[in-house]
């Protein structure tokens, strides 16, 4: 089980919905990894006035459980999850351990994050760097060095 | 042939009418009709429209020969009171209105109740002053004009002192009703207590009166006569303060008190006439089943919650916000003002907003209803009414024909050209999308018609 933090404002008007976004780190095709922004209609151009907080969270449950690679909203995850399913599987799961409190990670990743830690660099930027760069080192290494 | 209303004003002269001349040279302007008749307008009658209603084939003058024999310059013409009389000096009534008797007293008012109000067109007079004759106590059993008025008292009523001409005629009216009609004789005879002022002079003197002829009725009596013509052989009038709920005179009323109703519980059933009793009773078995239909509506809406506003709708703060808005196609329940908030948003295409919040079926429009339904047969019915409703009214993109609707023939409102003559539905134009100048139409969010009750 991992728990996600959600900033969910009050729908202003019943015309259209609050604004959504996570603020928790997650690795989804949907949500952008950096800002938290997600992509989903119903939050869009496909709102109802009949929508309740109730339902768009059931709705960000659903899209959890399914992502849409399709109609992306962060094309490196969305680009991982079709070209390397298993990669953005464990990659997925080691954001959840690291920032939703997940129980299981894969020991090689976490074994490269701590390497380039090592060196100085941020925690996040190097879990960022190294999962957008299909866990390769070097391209993780010159990407931070790059910023 | 439609009739034609000649109106002059007299801040309008010369009159535009090609059968009023005006005759000047007056203090009072006069109007006078070739056709007959004479209109003296005076100051007050400034601004104040006066009517000359002909037919135009109907240029031939009355003949006054025809009624010639028959003397009713005494009595006011009605339709002269009201500006409106088409005879003229050849009327056969009294066009002067100082010294003739009004005969145009509203005679349901008299007898307690005008169903017009203030807009009757008739004098709303309670019998008393110069009509005193109306409500003396003699008069009472002719059961026509006056209410059942206060109980006699048992002292005799001195008689009305009448030395003036008019008061005689007056007096005579009095003598004349109650001869006239039989049935203020029957009743009198058959309810010989009734009447306390049988000893009184006055009354003896009435009796040796002769039966008048048909003639002298009219000229005395116009309203009586018509009364008593309204109810050719009615076997007895229903007391109306009874049918109300109480009459203070019980059993002693002259008028007869109906049988109670099972359904309303009022005195109202007529003990003999069958007809009035089948009619009441089906026409109260109809309001019955629509105050049931109502509470039965009622109930059903009661407890319903507006998917929008997630509130009761019977039980949102203004009395004007508990209606619900029901859409066409499916069987959501939303209250108006939701609802048209939704379908007035702005940022979405047409498709969502006419589509319903919840189950996004879409819906061409929305039904404002005080009550909530979801019966079809009920609904269709409800679609129709409010259908026919909006058609009655012009559409303002059709403009009579000098604009284009993009709605074409699938326009709930009213297509129809300067002349009254229908458009040939059209299909409609495809509608633009948000951006686009051409939105939705206002009744697809917003139907101004009138509360249904």
């Amino acid at each position: 089980t991992a728990s996600f933090a959600i900033n969910y404002n009050k729908p202003e008007y019943i015309q259209k919905p609050g604004p959504v976004r996570f603020i928790t780190k997650i690795w989804h095709p949907n949500i952008s990894s950096v800002t938290g922004a997600i992509c989903l209609d119903i939050l869009k151009d496909q709102w109802a006035a009949a929508m309740t907080l109730r339902t768009v969270l059931l709705s960000l449950q659903a899209l959890l459980a399914a992502a849409e690679p399709d109609d992306p909203q962060d094309a490196v995850v969305a680009n991982q999850y079709k070209q390397n399913p298993e990669m953005f599987k464990q990659t997925a799961r080691l954001w959840a351990h690291v920032y939703a409190g997940a129980p299981v990670t894969s020991p090689e990743y976490t074994k490269k994050i701590e390497n380039l830690c090592a060196m100085g660099f941020d925690r996040n930027a190097v879990i960022s760097a190294l999962s957008s760069k299909q866990w390769e080192v070097e391209a993780a290494t010159e990407s931070l060095l790059s910023n | 042939m439609p009739q034609v209303s000649c109106r002059v004003t007299l801040g309008l002269l010369p009159p535009a009418c090609q059968h009023c001349v005006l005759l000047s040279g007056t203090k009072d302007s006069r109007l006078e009709f070739p056709f007959g008749g004479l209109i003296v307008l005076r100051d007050r009658d400034l601004g104040v429209g006066v009517s000359c209603r002909r037919r135009p084939w109907d240029n031939k003058p009355r003949d006054a020969s025809q009624s010639g024999a028959m003397s009713t310059r005494h009595v006011t013409c009605r339709y002269f009171i009201h500006g409106v009389c088409r005879e003229g000096a050849r009327c056969l009534f009294s066009h002067d209105l100082t010294a003739s008797k009004p005969s145009n007293i509203c005679r349901f008012f008299q007898k307690g109740q005008c169903a017009y109000g203030s807009r009757c067109r008739y004098d709303h007079i309670k019998p008393s002053g110069s009509l005193v004759v109306f409500s003396t106590p003699d008069m009472a059993p002719a059961g026509l004009v006056s209410p059942p008025g206060p109980p006699p008292s048992e002292e005799p009523i001195a008689p009305v002192v009448r030395t003036t001409p008019q008061r005689r005629e007056k007096k005579s009216l009095v003598l004349r009703d109650r001869n006239l009609s039989g049935l203020s004789e029957e009743k009198s005879q058959s309810n010989p207590s009734w009447n306390p002022n049988h000893g009184n002079d006055a009354y003896k003197a009435d009796e040796e009166v002769k039966p008048q002829s048909y003639l002298e009725a009219i000229c005395t009596g116009l309203e009586e006569v018509d009364v008593a013509q309204c109810f050719p052989g009615d076997p007895g009038q229903l007391c109306p303060y009874a049918a109300a709920g109480a009459c203070q005179y019980g059993e002693e009323c002259v008028y007869l008190h109906g049988e109670v109703c099972d359904i309303c519980g009022l005195q109202v059933l007529h003990p003999y006439d069958q007809d009035q009793r089948k009619a009441h009773e089906k026409l109260c078995m109809a309001n019955f089943e629509h105050e049931m239909e109502k509470a039965f509506a009622f109930q059903a809406s009661q407890e319903k919650v507006c998917s929008v506003c997630m509130e009761v709708v019977y039980e949102k703060s203004s009395a004007s916000e508990r209606r619900f808005g029901i859409l066409s196609n499916c069987n959501h329940t939303y209250c108006l003002t939701c609802i048209r908030q939704w379908r007035c948003a702005k940022q979405f295409d047409n498709p969502v907003i006419k589509s319903c919040p919840e189950c996004r079926v879409i819906s061409e429009f929305v039904i404002p209803s005080v009550y909530w339904v979801e019966d079809q047969s009920k609904k269709n019915e409800l679609i129709e009414a409010f259908k026919q409703g909006m058609g009655k009214k012009a559409c303002k993109y059709f403009d009579q024909g000098r604009g284009t609707c993009p709605f074409g023939g699938k326009c709930l409102y009213l297509h129809a050209y300067p002349d009254g003559s229908r458009a040939e539905p059209e299909k409609p134009r495809k509608q633009l999308g948000s951006e686009g100048n051409i939105r939705h139409p206002e009744w697809m969010v917003y139907v101004p018609v009138p509360m249904a009750d």
